[in-house]
């Protein structure tokens, strides 16, 4: 990151790295605000096919890439009906729309920024890390959950604003908050009739099925995260963070 | 400091420096959560042989002093300890070949860089930074358990730009909390009996023994500083031992 830049080189750099942190504050952000699927779509590339990979595998390409978030979408609006269900006296009177999301927090705060920017400017990498936590419903009833993961991901210039075009969102733990994560969660907490739909719930599975990141478990070999950025000139001379 | 007037074209050398550092160090985090130490010395930290004399890794016991000796802690020793850790795994694991590709079997290091704060030097020739640090530590124990440890840490640096890359010198980590997962923090012991915090343990015999950072009482010693604005660099003002207020008194 360190290559001799002339003064006009550094500025536009700053200036990419500013808005890519600014995409990813905005991408997190909407996971916490609960947005809609169509919120997400418009930061996906329009020109190139994007994909977005989770540890079950990737969803390649623009229909898959949106079945993911429209299957978070379905996944809110079951939820926020059974809460709804839940407590008649708090959300009874309420419509869809305000009831979207009750009881829901995704928090995917970004650390270890690692950007870097192509020498040609068209494309960039980043990789931040996330000590994050997602409140989820399950048949048991409202539970936190430790999300410690990272986000590695290509973006692509289109005109004068910077795209999504690879998204890797890999976890080591996804465990409740309170336990520890290398040993087995026992849940003693009894099933809630209301919300046994939760465990219904079949979200859309990766167009690509394939495991891309083992949980953490105290006999996993130790694995290294992602590959980091390393500067560039094209995206040609890189690696991916794609399929 | 007095206010410094720079050119437009040094002021955006500047303000690219430090993204360089906020870089460096986030690089230097996922290193260490590779268990990368010996490339991260290599990469990452001083390699003139001045620069080298005097580099320094402290905690709150102390600093190793001398690019030796930060290896000789840092590295060297971890590797024993990684290696026993592999010989207890293969007791309880019978399939698992104790072999080195096997290192860190049960393992998993994750520290973040949140909150950076730099401050470039008047100069240009060197910075110092802080960041604070929530991480975690977890590793399979000689009972077949999870050791999940939280660590959280205030991490402070002085950077010296080395044939215009900058490198880490000086780096000290100052534990706030380390604790089980799951555990309330309110059931944690207050004091140690001596060779039994394993924080302490793992950091060993330093160069220059001294106590830098009490975390019993939390930030009331305020160690590491924030960094303040300065022009020129000077070891008293540092990261490193002889900048710790009560270094004078230590090296009588």
């Amino acid at each position: 990151m360190c290559e001799k830049l002339s003064t006009i080189e550094m500025l536009e750099r700053w200036e990419a790295r500013r808005e890519i942190q600014n995409i990813m504050g905005r991408f997190t952000n909407a996971l916490l605000l609960q947005k809609k699927p169509e919120w997400f779509s418009k930061c996906w590339t329009t020109t190139h096919e994007p994909c977005f990979g989770i540890n079950e595998g990737w969803y390649q390409g623009r229909e898959a890439v949106d079945s993911y978030f429209e299957s978070k979408n379905q996944n809110t609006l079951l939820r926020s009906k059974l809460l709804q269900e839940a407590f008649p006296d708090h959300l009874g009177d309420k419509t869809d729309d305000e009831i979207y999301g009750v009881g829901l927090l995704d928090y995917k705060p970004l650390s270890n920024q690692i950007i870097e920017v192509a020498g040609d400017g068209k494309t960039a990498k980043g990789f931040w890390y996330v000590y994050g936590m997602t409140e989820e419903l399950t048949k048991y009833g409202p539970t936190s959950y430790w999300t410690f993961g990272t986000f590695t991901v290509d973006f692509v210039l289109e005109g004068d604003d910077w795209k999504i075009w690879h998204m890797q969102y890999l976890e080591d733990v996804h465990s409740p908050c309170g336990s520890n994560w290398g040993e087995a969660y026992v849940e003693e907490r009894p099933v809630i009739e209301g919300f046994l739909p939760m465990d219904d719930f079949v979200p859309a599975a990766p167009s690509v099925p394939t495991v891309l990141r083992e949980y953490y478990h105290k006999y996993r070999p130790f694995t290294k995260t992602p590959r980091l950025p390393e500067p560039y000139t094209t995206f040609a001379e890189t690696f991916s963070y794609g399929i | 400091m007095s206010k410094q007037v720079y050119t437009e074209d040094e002021q955006m050398r500047r303000v690219w420096d430090c993204e360089c550092i906020k870089d460096l160090m986030s690089r230097r985090f996922m290193y260490y959560d590779n268990d990368m130490r010996r490339e991260e010395i290599n990469d990452l930290w001083v390699r003139k042989p001045e620069h080298m004399a005097t580099a320094s890794f402290g905690r709150d016991w102390g600093y190793y002093v001398g690019m030796d000796n930060v290896i000789e802690y840092y590295v060297i020793d971890h590797d024993s300890r990684r290696r026993e850790q592999l010989n207890a795994a293969c007791k309880l694991v019978p399939e698992l070949e104790n072999d080195s590709k096997n290192i860190g079997f049960g393992c998993m290091l994750a520290h973040n860089a949140s909150t950076p704060f730099v401050c470039l030097a008047g100069d240009g020739k060197t910075a110092k930074g802080m960041w604070y640090s929530i991480g975690q530590e977890s590793s399979l124990q000689h009972d077949d358990k999870t050791l999940a440890l939280w660590s959280n840490n205030k991490i402070a640096a002085d950077f010296v730009r080395e044939d215009g890359e900058w490198k880490i010198w000086h780096l000290v980590i100052s534990t706030d909390i380390f604790l089980d997962a799951g555990e309330a923090y309110s059931g944690k012991p207050i004091y140690y009996p001596e060779g039994t915090n394993p924080i302490q343990c793992e950091f060993g015999t330093p160069t220059l023994p001294m106590l830098t950072h009490n975390e019993v009482f939390l930030w009331s010693d305020d160690y590491p500083p924030l960094p303040q604005p300065y022009y020129t660099y000077s070891p008293y003002i540092g990261y490193g031992p002889e900048g710790h207020p009560n270094y004078r008194e230590v090296s009588k």
